[in-house]
């Protein structure tokens, strides 16, 4: 399986930001402080088991279920 | 005018209470934020007595900027009245390094305002303001939850002292320890909030954080090996000799185009503590630190393309000691006197996170 990282932390940006693109950017860098390198994930990138938790973590802290 | 802003000397917190409302006599503000030297005591409560139908709101300083003026010993002040501001929503969140829960007094503020989504309908006008008590080391912490809480942006810094005084933040007629300060602003005309920090990629090189202690501020391990030792490879450097790397070199967060700095404070414990955690897994650059004054020119001249109402400069203490050793000073505050402007010399910068060496600025339209 792959690209399932990348997918987690879309969800959590769109549902986030409804659509406002200045609250989609904030989201980003808030998750870049947390540790996940946003840019870094695409659809081909590898699914690790301990990101795709932390990913999960962090939509839980965003009120965002992925 | 809707902005004024002053900077006091006073003989003591009442003497300069009175000067600041004989120099606004006649204008009616409905905030005064200020920065007041550390060795006033309780300056907050002086200005609330003097000005008792303003929101008083505040923070403890190493130095102080106004204008066109940089100062130790004074107290610079921003008054605004209805003209720039309709409304402000301020709370004290108090022991910070217990890791408080920030969603009910967010939700409190946002509710003041009729809700997170009237708020964020007004998005463009709503802005926050943050003021952290320096003592507890939690920023990060703080404005991670502070992130979650709430989607409005805050802009602020870390309270700072002098050669004597309390590091303190001030809302009120009170003033805090272990606290921080949040007002959200309803402005008139809107805001920006931009930061700069003079640092660029030194190498593009990223390095992981894969052992670090967050709250301790301490780093321990790039990519499963030691910090330093991976640090000084990326420079090319002796591993012995990083130190005197320390403040030419900090390391960041590149997110998109815009770098978060962490700044190194010493070598301990098999590790690096630094002035601000790195959490785990976070993806770093080393940096090279460039020309203050040039770089902070190009970020104000980048948004500020309006006549401002006023700006409000959270400059790294690091920074002023920088402008000052290179002789910098009125070419920096010659950039800062265009506008009506307030600033002081900050513990840490906040702007999504907790930053260091950065500048970070409230622009109100």
């Amino acid at each position: 399986m792959a690209g399932q990282i990348h997918k987690m932390v879309q969800q959590i940006i769109s549902q986030k930001s409804k659509g406002n693109a200045v609250i989609a950017n904030s989201v980003r860098t808030k998750m870049y402080l947390k540790g996940i390198a946003v840019d870094k994930y695409t659809a081909s990138s590898p699914d690790d088991a301990a990101i795709i938790q932390k990913v999960r973590e962090i939509g839980k802290e965003f009120g965002v279920m992925v | 005018m809707a902005i004024k802003t002053i900077s006091i000397k006073g003989t003591d917190s009442q003497d300069m209470a009175r000067q600041a409302h004989d120099t606004l006599a006649g204008f009616q503000p409905k905030l005064l934020l200020f920065f007041a030297s550390s060795i006033y005591n309780n300056p907050g409560a002086a200005l609330k007595a003097a000005f008792p139908d303003s929101e008083v709101i505040g923070s403890s300083s190493h130095s102080e900027y106004c204008n066109t003026g940089f100062t130790s010993g004074s107290v610079s002040i921003m008054a605004m009245d209805a003209g720039s501001v309709e409304d402000i929503c301020v709370r004290v969140i108090e022991n910070i390094g217990s890791d408080p829960d920030l969603r009910p007094t967010l939700e409190e503020m946002h509710d003041y305002y009729g809700g997170v989504d009237a708020v964020l309908s007004d998005y463009e006008r709503c802005v926050g303001i943050v003021l952290f008590e320096c003592g507890p080391k939690v920023e990060e912490v703080f404005m991670d939850r502070l992130g979650t809480a709430t989607d409005l942006l805050f802009v602020g810094g870390s309270s700072s002292t002098a050669d004597r005084g309390e590091s303190l933040v001030y809302a009120g007629d009170r003033s805090y320890s272990g606290a921080a300060v949040l007002a959200i602003l309803k402005t008139v005309n809107g805001y920006d909030v931009l930061k700069t920090q003079s640092a660029h990629v030194f190498s593009e090189r990223k390095l992981l954080v894969t052992k670090s202690n967050m709250r301790s501020r301490t780093l321990y391990e790039f990519d499963n090996r030691p910090c330093g030792e991976v640090y000084a490879e990326v420079l090319g450097i002796p591993q012995e000799e990083i130190q005197n790397y320390f403040v030419c070199n900090p390391l960041g967060v590149v997110a998109g185009d815009e770098i978060f700095v962490r700044t190194f404070n010493e070598i301990q414990d098999g590790g690096i503590t630094l002035h601000c955690g790195l959490p785990e897994g976070t993806e770093i650059n080393v940096l090279k630190i460039g020309n203050i004054v040039e770089d902070t020119q190009k970020a104000l001249d980048e948004v500020i393309t309006y006549q401002p109402a006023g700006v409000v400069n959270f400059n790294c203490l690091y920074r002023t000691l920088e402008i000052l050793n290179k002789n910098q000073v009125e070419s920096y505050c010659a950039l800062f006197g265009r506008y009506p402007s307030i600033g002081f010399s900050t513990n840490g910068e906040a702007f999504f996170g907790h930053i260091n060496e950065t500048s970070t600025i409230l622009v109100i339209k």
